[in-house]
């Protein structure tokens, strides 16, 4: 073990900052961060009733004073019963992965074009992807409504040199959403991805040329290879989020576009059906629980490589 | 010459490039519309700014997250560095794998989750304890520290394994306590990756409209839960001239910060 | 010489597990008071955590440590008398010179004006006047090694624990930057412990060795008697380049062994005291200890095999021939190039090897 950690007779006492500086955050996140989960799964076996708050009790105080637990799997009966909400969650994972898909297509050349550019030129480039990452996430969805949208610009545009006579339907589709993903989460894609191809050594391509690659199959067999890694950390950290989205869809989608995480929001809201709600949210956890686990699996890997 | 690669890689960038700014660039234009019919032009005016700081709502929202924003960002700082340095430096304590799970899981957590497990924990406390008496400002904090920490954590760690521990031994070696060593060794090197924390944690809260609607209560509105309200109706003349200030705010930030890294590096050099 | 100066840092029974991995077991080792002590062994034999120990920044699982006879054992390492050079001299990036030379007297609530003038003594010491307002990051490697060294003698400790000192280092600077370390070693009588997988390092510096491998030490002793009378197969291979030929026992009888060795043409005599239960054995002989000629040896009475030069190496300074023998062994011969003239034996050429008696060693395992 570290130096740092010694027990030593004379250091117990001077250890005790270290009790302090584990307990802080430790404290923390136990009570506001595990604590609401599990009474999310707590709600999840409740019955909704009219009151305040929505729920059944967990603890049923008997008349003869000892507790009796009240437990009901209705709530996730009803989500495998109403197909609603099977449907949603299907239509969660493919809207996620198409937009992830779109996502990679888009990003790798641009990351791949950055890692190739001379130095001074690499940083600004490296800046100016960033820069979109720090501006609100609100108001770059809401900046294509108004570009989407019927009396729009790309409408106004196709109708002004007359490839078209009627305005297209494209805010409030799926396309839309699409956009706004591809768009969202670009910057998520582009920054693993650079950072894998800028370490990718130049004389590996140089070598595989002398040996009679030509320039793409160089690509296809040296750099598409070694840039894997980042290809699955970019994909994940848009897949995850995406998955869970509600600003895009509320904003963009139309009526139609059924994503789990605006079912969740909509049925927390408006229907104030807290247990369902926690029921979806458990659902929806359990859909995420292997990208996340796989994620942290590959992240603690290569923090662990970087400090060997 | 621009061979044939070159020129993929061009138009890539240029593609790239045009792709992330130009809905930017529309909006930040668009704000200077006059007319109502935000894509109509109506010539050049600056009247939505205008009505923008005349509006009440506005400026109090406004408020409201740049209070929330900072207070989140001083404390996910400080406790974000705790985890980070716990994940660094301390290998073992009773519960780390724990502790580690509960770190990371923000970073990947879907905000709806989030928003919807802390509101049903912050209505549960305050059934059984009385606390928090109301929600609004005080829930929506804490929820942001909760998820701002552990961003902080992630950067805070990254920051200090790439740090030598040999460096924290050597001053150690040369008669430092350990917490003497935190404070002239540690802290000192992982201060520039503090700041940037502090930063991302002020703009993550700055930013977040989920988990704010869920745990808030009545009359606390924050910024975002204001243009959302808003911009969900449809496209909204004066949401354009409050997006071209906060582009130009963050921009002119992140450029300062680029350019002062950048000069430290060349003086360092 | 007293006994604590005789046994100034006494390592007694140490041990060290990491989980399942013995890194360092049960290691016994006395050095002398101002001595240049070198731990010589490959990565991985545990040369780095017994320093570690000694610095006080890795607990031992078992043993003790004293220094001058006061137990270090659980003492913390900002109590000990004792500073460390490390191996990437884990200057602080963010300090000055100065601020990184003056750091350990800080700690010790030293006033200004002293400090001041010590670490402009010391600055002096390692020849780096006007240094003291660079960063690190804006020294070269021979000076970060001389900063590093420089605020780890600046306490003046007991003992002064150094990690591969000159692994960082090309080797011109390496073998000008090893003479200035025993200079200041001289010069201030501090003991020095240096850690080392550079044997040449280690032969150059030290008053005493130890060859460490797999958690023990295997000899230790002065560079010359370690290079010339080797314990083992291991140490005479580790240190420096030999023959290692293999030999059968034929007659042991008090006090001499007779083994056949195939490789140098017949039976060989040695006087040993112990018995050996083997009956294979290995004679070495060092590459610089063989006689390469194109003619017979005047000298009949010495032994010698023939054989023919199948490969050979110029070095500038000396040659080295690999022969096979008329037994069709290979050995190998270096010869110092005494004369400015062209390489009188080459490839192919018949040659003829001899050697001292004196320069065979018989080694077991």
């Amino acid at each position: 073990m570290s130096g740092l950690l010694v027990k030593t007779n004379n250091s117990i006492r001077e250890n005790l900052w270290r009790y302090f500086i584990v307990a802080i955050p430790y404290i923390w996140l136990l009570l506001f961060f595990l604590a609401p989960f599990v009474i999310v799964f707590k709600i999840s076996l409740a019955d909704p009733i009219i009151a305040q708050p929505p729920f059944t009790p967990f603890f049923n105080e008997s008349s003869d004073g000892g507790f009796s637990i009240y437990t009901t799997f209705d709530n996730f009966l009803y989500l495998f019963q109403d197909s609603l909400y099977f449907v949603t969650y299907l239509n969660s994972v493919k809207l996620a992965f198409i937009a992830t898909l779109f996502t990679l297509l888009i990003g790798y050349p641009i990351a791949y074009g950055i890692a190739r550019s001379p130095q001074p030129t690499r940083n600004i480039l490296l800046l100016l992807v960033v820069i979109p990452f720090w501006i609100s996430f609100l108001l770059r969805v809401y900046s294509w409504m108004g570009i989407l949208k019927t009396n729009g610009l790309i409408n106004g545009f196709l109708l002004w040199l007359g490839v078209i006579d009627q305005p297209l339907e494209l805010l409030y589709t799926d396309t839309a959403v699409y956009i706004g993903m591809v768009y969202s989460y670009l910057p998520y894609m582009i920054l693993p991805l650079y950072a894998n191809l800028v370490k990718l050594d130049i004389r590996l391509l140089e070598a595989a040329s002398d040996l009679g690659a030509k320039k793409w199959q160089g690509f296809i067999d040296v750099t598409l290879p070694l840039s894997i890694p980042g290809i699955i950390a970019g994909c994940l950290l848009v897949f995850i989020p995406a998955i869970g989205e509600y600003v895009i869809p509320a904003l963009l989608g139309g009526a139609d576009t059924l994503m789990i995480g605006r079912v969740l929001f909509d049925e927390f809201f408006l229907n104030r059906d807290w247990p369902v709600a926690s029921a979806v949210a458990i659902v929806l956890l359990l859909l995420l629980v292997l990208p996340i686990v796989y994620f942290q699996k590959k992240q603690a890997q290569e923090t662990s490589e970087a400090a060997a | 010459m621009l061979n044939q690669r070159s020129r993929f890689i061009f138009s890539a960038l240029c593609f790239g490039f045009a792709f992330l700014y130009i809905p930017i660039l529309l909006v930040i234009i668009y704000s200077f519309n006059d007319s109502r019919l935000v894509t109509v032009w109506g010539g050049w005016s600056v009247r939505w700014y205008v009505e923008l700081f005349n509006n009440e709502n506005v400026l109090n929202a406004a408020l409201l997250s740049f209070q929330i924003a900072a207070i989140t960002a001083t404390f996910a700082t400080i406790m974000g560095t705790m985890a980070g340095f716990i994940m660094a430096r301390i290998k073992k304590f009773r519960g780390r794998m724990l502790f580690s799970g509960m770190i990371a899981s923000p970073l990947v957590m879907p905000e709806v989750i989030t928003g919807l497990s802390l509101l049903l924990l912050f209505v549960s406390l305050q059934n059984s304890i009385g606390w928090p008496a109301s929600r609004g400002m005080n829930t929506i904090t804490i929820a942001h520290i909760t998820f701002s920490m552990a961003y902080v954590a992630v950067i805070i760690q990254s920051r200090l394994t790439e740090v030598n521990e040999s460096l924290e031994e050597a001053a150690m070696d040369l008669g430092a306590r350990p917490l003497r060593v935190l404070w002239d060794i540690t802290l000192p090197i992982i201060f520039p990756a503090m700041v940037s924390g502090w930063l991302l944690s002020f703009t993550l809260s700055l930013d977040d409209l989920v988990i704010a609607s869920f745990v808030s209560g009545p009359g606390a509105t924050t910024l975002p839960m204001l243009i959302f309200s808003k911009v969900r109706l449809g496209v909204s003349p004066d949401i354009n001239a409050l997006a071209t200030i906060l582009i130009v705010v963050v921009t002119l930030g992140l450029c300062i910060a680029a350019w002062i890294t950048s000069r430290q590096n060349r003086s360092a050099r | 010489m007293t006994s604590n100066e005789e046994n100034f840092i006494e390592i007694k029974g140490i041990s060290k597990n990491f989980g399942e991995v013995v890194a360092v077991d049960n290691v016994d080792l006395a050095i002398k008071k101002g001595e240049l002590f070198s731990i010589l062994g490959a990565s991985g034999s545990g040369k780095t955590t017994l320093l570690r120990i000694l610095a006080g920044l890795e607990i031992p699982s078992q043993g003790s440590i004293l220094i001058d006879g006061v137990d270090m054992t659980s003492m913390a390492p900002y109590d000990r008398p004792v500073n460390i050079m490390f191996q990437n001299y884990a200057l602080f990036p963010h300090m000055s010179v100065f601020d990184n030379i003056a750091y350990g007297l800080k700690k010790e609530g030293m006033d200004k004006e002293s400090i001041q003038e010590k670490v402009e003594r010391m600055l002096a010491l390692v020849k780096l006047e006007g240094y003291e307002n660079r960063k690190p990051n804006q020294l070269s490697g021979g000076q970060s090694q001389r900063v590093a060294l420089a605020r780890s003698l600046i306490k003046e400790p007991k003992v002064l624990l150094l990690d591969e000192p000159m692994a960082a280092l090309d080797k011109k600077l390496r073998q000008s930057t090893q003479f200035e370390l025993m200079d200041i070693h001289d010069e201030l009588g501090i003991t020095f412990v240096i850690v080392t997988h550079d044997q040449e390092e280690a032969m150059t510096l030290s008053d005493r060795i130890a060859i460490m491998e797999e958690g023990h030490f295997v000899q230790i002793g002065s560079p010359n008697l370690i290079y010339e009378n080797p314990k083992s197969k291991f140490v005479a291979d580790f240190l420096g380049n030999i023959n290692l030929l293999e030999a059968k026992i034929t007659e042991q009888n008090d006090g001499q062994i007779v083994v056949d060795c195939a490789a140098l043409g017949g039976e060989l005599k040695f006087n040993q005291t112990e018995q050996s239960n083997a009956l294979e054995m290995t004679v070495a002989l060092r590459p610089e200890k063989v006689m390469i000629e194109k003619s017979l040896p005047t000298n009949d009475e010495q032994k010698h095999v023939k054989g023919i030069v199948e490969d050979f190496g110029y070095f500038g300074n000396l040659s080295i021939y690999r022969v096979r023998t008329e037994s069709g062994h290979i050995i190998q011969v270096s010869k110092q190039n005494r004369d400015r003239v062209e390489q009188s034996i080459k490839w192919e050429d018949e040659v003829y090897l001899s050697w001292d008696n004196d320069s065979l060693m018989l080694l077991g395992e």
